[in-house]
């Protein structure tokens, strides 16, 4: 009897071990969908340009449009925030952002699913051997890290507190989830463990990705050194920022004559992103299918700040057009009403002149301010290049052109922020029928408060 | 695929072992049948001094033997026997007298894993044996269980949309809610319309945790375990059936409809007011196009004699064409030839059927064709083998026949005429207007009329099935009870869907006619699509293998204790694949010209200004299944008194994934039952059997709305700034997934009067079903609003009552069956928010809408407050006041609508009388249901000015102030109002109850016998007349509606007469 039961035993052991189970419960039950396990698989999802990049009108995007909702590029007119603009965004326009809820999705929600879709990637090609195809796999994960990076730091913009150089930064901030798992716990980590998550990241990509890639919905090791360029522009740390904006225009520093542009069409740089040769990384804004505030469709250019671009300046005709409300933006490089927020030359120029300007290398800066206004300037009327005494008028000018030359790209908002926290002091002003609001210098109104549905997950 | 093979192999190769090298020892076998009707006893107890053993399902047993001891054999229902001088090594033929005072046989229980005596079960079973399935007629078999055994419920009528089919009620959300069957062993993947009810024995109900959780993960929603007819006499059994049923045309009237001359009036109306100006000039192609009813087309055309012509549409009602032309007497034949026997070594069962229905629908036939045979053969003395084949080959045809749901979106015209005075097709234009379809393409175009009549055999839709089982199996006594069986089990359907609509079809012709291009210049045509017929096709194929290895161990000792047990490992691995194609210019010669046309190119419409591609689908699916499972029962019985049950399974599937398996439990159950009518002190004389019994457990279910991995979906097209392959990530991957889960309670109490006078079973059950898969909202962090996760609960509890009793008895006889169980559902966790507007559940907007605290489907209403005295509208109490803001109504959110109940039935039941005088058998069925709602149907104004139709209620809208005393039917208004609309429609009014009783079948017989000395050239014969769907004999709501035809044409009698023969 003891015999027979070790030979079944024998035997049962024998059916278990002969056959590889796990391949026989790993089987894609639904032949139409993909379980993603192979580097195509994944590329193609780190390849959905319309969610990760927010390209085309699904308004998607990893930059949230919040952040230039509060900045002072435009304004609205009355009838439009009476009739076309949500209550939610109205609160938002005059700075008294409630708990946000239908907000929540577009400024919350599709920047996360950027951090989502790179979770998704990185996690399927931990599960790979990347012996075989050893350059694919680094640039694969080298794009997810840019890109989940780049989505934290964009919601850092919005949803954190300003960076303090000054101070320990322990603020409490914005959750970093690092795995696709629906089950993992989350938390929100503070401003200080965001930033330091987000440039470790991008430091890791820079030795994963390419100089430059075919195709700008793809991150380069370019668009890493211009992220990082800004994000230690954000953090005051003007010494990083400025060896970063080096690499990066070390790289290619071309711009793009305006002068070859036709600046009578509805949308100049209708070429769009890919075929024009300052984008380094393209990506968008996200939108409201319908009252998004900081759409051209709505939004209506501040009059100072339309009128101090100078009659040779291409750019007052090429990115402004008239309408009976006041002037209109068109100058997207995205050539469409939607407002491109990736990363081009002329902003990496741009900070570069300004850490310039800051550790006092005067004419450094003026060399880089004075090629930007070469590429603006109407080519048939004499160039008025900026001239500077000292480091603080070369820092002046290189802000004044700073402001004209990136609105509408998501930008202003973190300036601001920036700025007040040195010492800048710009009181923001807006009047909706005949009632002035007001948004003070590092007032709270600088952070947005984190969704409803979202903070009722968080303890 | 390979890795099943290998898997098959290992388990073929563990058998060949466990056969081979099993040392031989000294004892005696034999094999104990029933000495009248020769089949074999499970379960027989034989002892000798020192050793006791029992047969297994097949009969056999195997004892050591070593003195002249004599040996007894015992089974409950025949008296025990004694035999002496029995020489080592012989093989015993037992026979086994039944005690005369036993007239029910022992019911024996297939749980699929084994079969067992039912006074050896702790859980709930009910057995319905084949003379019960065979007292109805329907082809399909799960028709024939309706009414037979509580806890299982067929829902009718308009509760049907939901479940079709539950056993004690729905226990989950999203998940399938289907019963699991099994046939033979084995878990059925093809279309339970293959099986023939005349092959089946028996069929067995696996209801609470004890009884089902050896099916682990499939077990939640109960088990119908079905057993096929195996050979067992010893004289071979040769039995033939044969029966006709008779059906005439459904009632269409049954159906509501706004009479002719309301409607011709009320289309003038319209008229009058302006609503089909533009149509009487027609500016743009799409108004040349729109159809419009008949009666418009007249009062635009205004000849001299319009009102006689409006008159004779007043007097038509097109149900009288349709039920004249369009349906036709049903005719249903069915014969089934069986042989079975056992020689020697060998037994056998082989039986053909063959059914051919004519469907009341005109066009529509049914045939089946069933070939079973199931074979047995004793190798040895330790091993016996075993195959089984089954071969179905169904075939559904259907002409292009849409009965009474003619006419497209608009509806029917109630007045239309479909046929001529001399039963000639006439034609009716629902897709285009007559103007059009009678002057467009210059003569260029094939005949564009649609003349329904006509159409119906211009369509052949086939719909074939395949399927074939085979099962093969060996069992091997190990030793002194301990066996171990290996079965294996090969099935593969197909289905393929021929819909061809011929040459000269109106499908066809439309196709052709849409993309036709003629030179405005030259006036020469050119076909986009080819002349000639069009076939869909689509092929679906279920491929599965199971194989199954389990070692059965049985022993008694001590002549009190004993313990019966099983173990097993099971492999499952199905594959559905599946195709979809579409010939054009498609002739019976087998022709097709697709490979000659162009479908990338865009071609512009003749009927619409857009331009559109030529139709081609085509559809490739994959479905594959792997589950690995082990499974452990076990029953221990002291002195026959007490009892004590437990099971174990444990299931692993490629829907969770290798890690997620990991993490889950298996699923259990115990029980302990006590037959105290065996206790010493029981002396009640009176009632001769008590017996309690008590299981908990948990059974499984599965849904595919879950993933453990994460999924992604290809989208064609590349991105939006690049071409290179793009995807989407649709689900996210979720580890922590598990088996849904249900926690049963039962409780059962089975008791006889003396003579079993009254018989019968109460059982109580409570099912908390947790782990329910079911939408969740999550941390928009993550990426993702919401997932399908573990996360609902749900409770429901019943009761199940089934009383036998004999009134009569003697040359007259009378015996009453009395079935009723009590079900009630709720869902008691649901984590998403109710949705803004408390409409949609009422409109069920979603296939699923839970609500915590009442049952997955419930029907809501508004509170009706009547209508408005002034203007005949209707008016709702809306917080707690009289409101006729129909937008504020339509936006109100659930708080604003009442519950008023389930849509399936809380109470259900039957009672069945069978009189038996001579030979002469009379029985009938009355069924009933109750504690549940259906909502009625009415006037919708919208739908009289858009739609071509609408509701007979017409007639009793409200006119003049004083109707609303009445009436509910509003006034119309021009234009309509869609939320006035909405809200009656889903007004508490509306709601009836559709508690009901029905006659459900009367079945009357007359047997003769060569036992009764009648001389026959046949062992028997029995002749039948049987009558089904009755009728209602009472119904709880108002309007007289029979709850199982809300509004649908009305299933007429059913008769059919039949003979069954045994040679």
């Amino acid at each position: 009897m003891a015999k027979q039961l070790i030979r079944i035993a024998f035997c049962a052991l024998l059916v278990i071990s002969a056959c590889n189970k796990a391949e026989f419960l790993n089987e894609n039950p639904n032949g139409a969908n993909v379980v993603p396990r192979t580097w195509s698989d994944l590329q193609a999802i780190m390849d959905r340009d319309i969610y990760v990049n927010g390209i085309g009108t699904s308004s998607r995007g990893p930059v949230p449009f919040l952040g230039e909702t509060g900045a002072d590029n435009y304004f609205l007119p009355d009838d439009i925030f009476n009739d076309r603009i949500s209550p939610e965004i109205q609160d938002c326009y005059v700075w008294k952002p409630n708990a946000l809820d239908g907000l929540a999705a577009n400024n919350w929600n599709y920047p996360y699913l950027v951090v989502y879709y790179s979770n998704i990637v990185l996690d399927g090609l931990s599960d790979l051997n990347p012996a075989n195809q050893k350059e694919e796999y680094d640039i694969l994960r080298g794009s997810a890290l840019f890109h989940r990076a780049h989505a934290w730091y964009q919601l850092a913009q919005v949803f954190a507190p300003p960076y303090d150089k000054g101070t320990d930064n322990a603020d409490i901030a914005i959750p970093l989830p690092k795995t696709p798992d629906i089950n993992a716990k989350l938390q929100r980590a503070s401003l200080v463990e965001v930033y330091t998550t987000v440039i470790n990241d991008l430091e890791e990509s820079i030795l994963l990705l390419p100089d430059i890639q075919a195709y700008k919905t793809r991150p380069s090791k370019q668009a890493v050194y211009g992220l990082l360029a800004r994000i230690h522009q954000t953090m005051q740390d003007y010494a990083s920022a400025l060896a970063y904006a080096d690499s990066c225009l070390e790289i290619n520093n071309t711009l793009l004559d305006y002068n070859t542009l036709d600046g009578t069409l509805s949308y100049p740089f209708e070429n769009g992103p890919q075929h024009n040769p300052e984008v380094i990384f393209n990506c968008n804004m996200t939108s409201l299918a319908t009252g998004n505030p900081v759409s051209p469709v709505y939004a209506r250019v501040n009059e100072p700040l339309y009128q101090s671009y100078g009659e040779t300046d291409l750019r007052k005709q090429i990115f402004f057009r008239s309408t009976s409300t006041g002037m209109r933006f068109k100058g997207s490089y995205q050539g469409t009403t939607t407002n491109f927020a990736g990363i081009a030359i002329d902003e990496v120029v741009l900070i570069r002149a300004e850490c310039y300007a800051r550790q006092g290398k005067v004419e450094e800066a003026l060399n880089d301010l004075n090629y930007l206004i070469a590429n603006r300037t109407d080519n048939s009327k004499p160039l008025q290049a900026y001239q500077a005494n000292n480091a603080d008028e070369a820092l002046a000018a290189v802000l004044t052109e700073r402001r004209k030359e990136l609105i509408f790209r998501g930008l202003r908002w973190t300036d601001l922020r920036r700025l007040n926290i040195e010492g800048h002091n710009m009181t923001l002003r807006r009047t909706v029928n005949g009632t002035e609001y007001v948004l003070p210098p590092n007032g709270t109104g600088y952070t947005y408060p984190i969704p409803a549905a979202v903070l009722g997950f968080y303890d | 695929m390979s890795i099943f093979k290998n898997y098959c192999i290992c388990l073929i190769l563990l058998v060949a072992f466990l056969s081979s090298g099993m040392a031989q020892q000294e004892q005696l076998n034999g094999v104990v049948r029933d000495s009248i009707s020769g089949s074999l006893l499970t379960g027989v107890t034989i002892r000798t001094d020192s050793y006791t053993t029992v047969t297994n399902e097949d009969g056999q047993f195997s004892i050591h033997y070593l003195s002249a001891h004599p040996l007894i054999i015992n089974a409950v229902g025949y008296q025990s026997k004694e035999i002496k001088d029995v020489a080592p090594g012989q093989h015993l033929d037992i026979l086994l007298v039944p005690e005369i005072s036993v007239l029910e046989e022992v019911e024996v229980i297939h749980s699929g894993y084994q079969q067992l005596p039912r006074e050896r079960a702790t859980g709930s079973f009910n057995v319905i044996k084949s003379d019960l399935l065979n007292r109805s007629v329907s082809p399909d078999l799960l028709s024939r269980l309706e009414n037979l055994s509580p806890g299982l419920l067929f829902n009718r009528g308009d509760a049907a949309s939901t479940d079709r089919f539950l056993i004690r009620g729905r226990s989950t959300i999203t998940a399938e809610a289907q019963p699991l069957i099994v046939v033979d062993n084995f878990p059925y993947d093809g279309d339970l319309n293959n099986l023939n009810p005349n092959t089946i024995e028996q069929v067995t109900i696996l209801k609470d945790a004890a009884a089902a959780s050896i099916w682990g993960a499939r077990a939640s929603n109960g088990v119908v375990v079905i057993t096929t007819k195996k050979g067992s006499t010893l004289r071979p059994q040769v039995s033939f059936g044969a029966n006709l049923s008779l059906q005439g045309r459904p009632d269409l009237f049954n159906v509501s409809m706004v009479s002719s001359a309301d409607r011709v009036d009320w289309e003038r109306k319209l008229y009058e007011s302006g609503y089909y100006d533009a149509a009487k000039e027609p500016t743009t192609l799409l108004r040349r196009v729109s159809p419009l009813p008949e009666a418009v087309e007249l009062m635009i055309a205004n000849p001299d004699d319009l009102e006689i012509l409006l008159d004779t549409l007043r007097h038509h009602d097109v149900r009288n064409d349709l039920q004249q032309y369009f349906y036709q007497q049903a005719v249903n034949q069915q014969y089934n030839l069986s042989i079975s026997g056992r020689q020697q070594r060998l037994t056998y069962a082989i039986s053909g059927g063959y059914d051919q229905n004519v469907a009341t629908l005109v066009g529509q036939e049914f045939s089946r064709f069933n070939l079973r045979t199931n074979t047995a053969y004793q190798v040895s003395e330790r091993l016996q083998a075993e195959a089984s084949i089954a071969f179905t080959k169904s075939s559904d045809n259907q002409g292009n026949n849409p009965g009474i749901g003619l006419g497209g979106s608009t509806g029917l015209s109630p007045y239309a005429r479909l046929v001529d005075g001399f039963g000639d097709p006439l034609p009716y234009y629902q897709d285009y207007r007559k103007g059009f379809v009678d002057t467009a393409g210059n003569g260029e175009f094939l005949d564009w009329r649609y003349r329904p009549l006509e159409e119906i055999r211009l369509r052949r839709a086939e719909n074939q099935l395949i399927d074939y089982v085979i099962q093969t199996g060996v069992s091997y006594r190990i030793a002194m009870g301990l066996s171990g069986q290996f079965k294996y089990q090969y099935q593969y359907q197909l289905q393929s869907i021929d819909d061809l609509h011929r040459e000269g079809s109106y499908y066809a012709r439309n196709q052709v006619n849409i993309f036709t291009q003629v030179d405005p210049v030259t006036g020469a045509a050119e076909y986009p699509v080819p002349m000639g017929g069009i076939m869909n096709l689509s092929r679906e194929s279920v491929d599965g293998h199971q194989g199954r290895l389990q070692l059965n161990y049985a022993k008694e000792w001590a002549q009190k204790h004993r313990i019966n047990s099983l173990v097993g490992y099971e492999i499952r691995s199905l594959l559905t694949e599946g195709n979809q194609f579409m010939y054009y210019g498609y002739t019976d010669a087998y022709t097709a010209v697709n490979g000659s046309m162009d479908f990338l190119s865009y071609y512009p419409r003749n009927t619409s200004t857009s331009s559109t591609r030529l139709n081609n689908p085509q559809q490739r699916r994959r479905l594959t299944d792997h589950f690995l499972s082990w499974y452990a029962n076990v029953s221990y019985t002291y002195d026959g008194r007490y009892l004590a049950t437990a099971s174990v399974r444990k299931d692993e599937a490629n829907l969770f994934g290798v890690a997620a398996n990991q993490k889950g439990t298996p699923l259990w159950s115990a029980g302990i039952a006590w037959h105290v009518d065996k206790e010493p002190f029981y002396n009640v004389d009176w009632l001769s059997l008590l017996r309690l019994r008590l299981t908990y457990g948990v059974n499984g279910n599965i849904s595919r709305r879950g993933s453990a991995y994460t999924i992604a979906q290809f989208r064609s097209g590349g991105g939006q700034s690049h071409s290179f392959p793009t995807a989407d990530v649709i689900s996210p991957p979720n580890e922590s997934l598990r088996w849904e889960r249900t926690k049963v309670w039962n409780a059962g109490v089975d008791f006889s009067l003396r003579n079993q006078r009254l018989s019968g079973t109460i059982e109580w059950y409570r099912k908390a079903a947790t782990d329910l898969l079911a939408e969740v909202p999550t941390d928009p962090t993550r990426g993702v609003t919401s997932v399908f996760s573990n996360a609902a609960n749900m409770v429901g509890e019943g009761l199940d009552v089934q009383l036998n009793s004999i009134n009569f008895r003697g040359a007259f006889g009378w015996q009453t069956a009395f079935i009723y169980s009590y079900n009630t559902t709720k869902v008691t966790k649901y984590l998403m928010p109710l949705a803004d507007r408390g409409i949609g559940y009422a409109e069920k907007s979603a296939t699923v809408m839970p609500v915590i605290g009442n049952p997955v489907y419930g029907i809501y209403s508004y509170e009706w407050a009547g209508l408005d005295p002034q203007n005949g509208s209707p008016r709702i109490i809306l917080n707690g006041e009289i409101s006729d803001d129909y937008n504020a109504l339509v936006n109100a959110p659930l708080d604003a609508f009442s519950y008023n109940g389930p849509v399936q039935p809380v109470h259900f039941g039957a009672i069945r009388n069978t009189f038996t005088w001579k030979a002469w058998e009379l029985s009938c069925n009355i069924s009933f249901k109750a504690g549940y709602y259906f909502r009625s149907h009415s006037m919708i104004n919208g739908g009289l000015i858009a739609g071509w139709t609408g509701h007979g209620d017409y007639q009793y809208r409200w006119q003049q102030a004083g109707d609303e005393v009445k009436t509910h039917v509003p006034a119309v208004i021009y234009p309509a109002n869609v939320n006035r609309d909405r809200v009656y429609q889903y007004s508490s009014v509306l709601v009836q109850r559709a508690d009901h009783v029905r006659l459900e079948d009367i079945n009357l017989s007359y047997r003769l016998s060569q036992a009764d000395g009648t001389r026959l050239p046949f062992q028997s014969i029995r002749v039948f007349l049987y009558l089904s769907n009755m009728g209602l004999i009472w119904a709880a709501n108002t309007k007289n509606i029979d709850p199982y035809f809300n509004n649908q044409p009305m299933d007429a009698k059913h008769i059919s007469i039949g003979l069954n023969i045994d040679f």
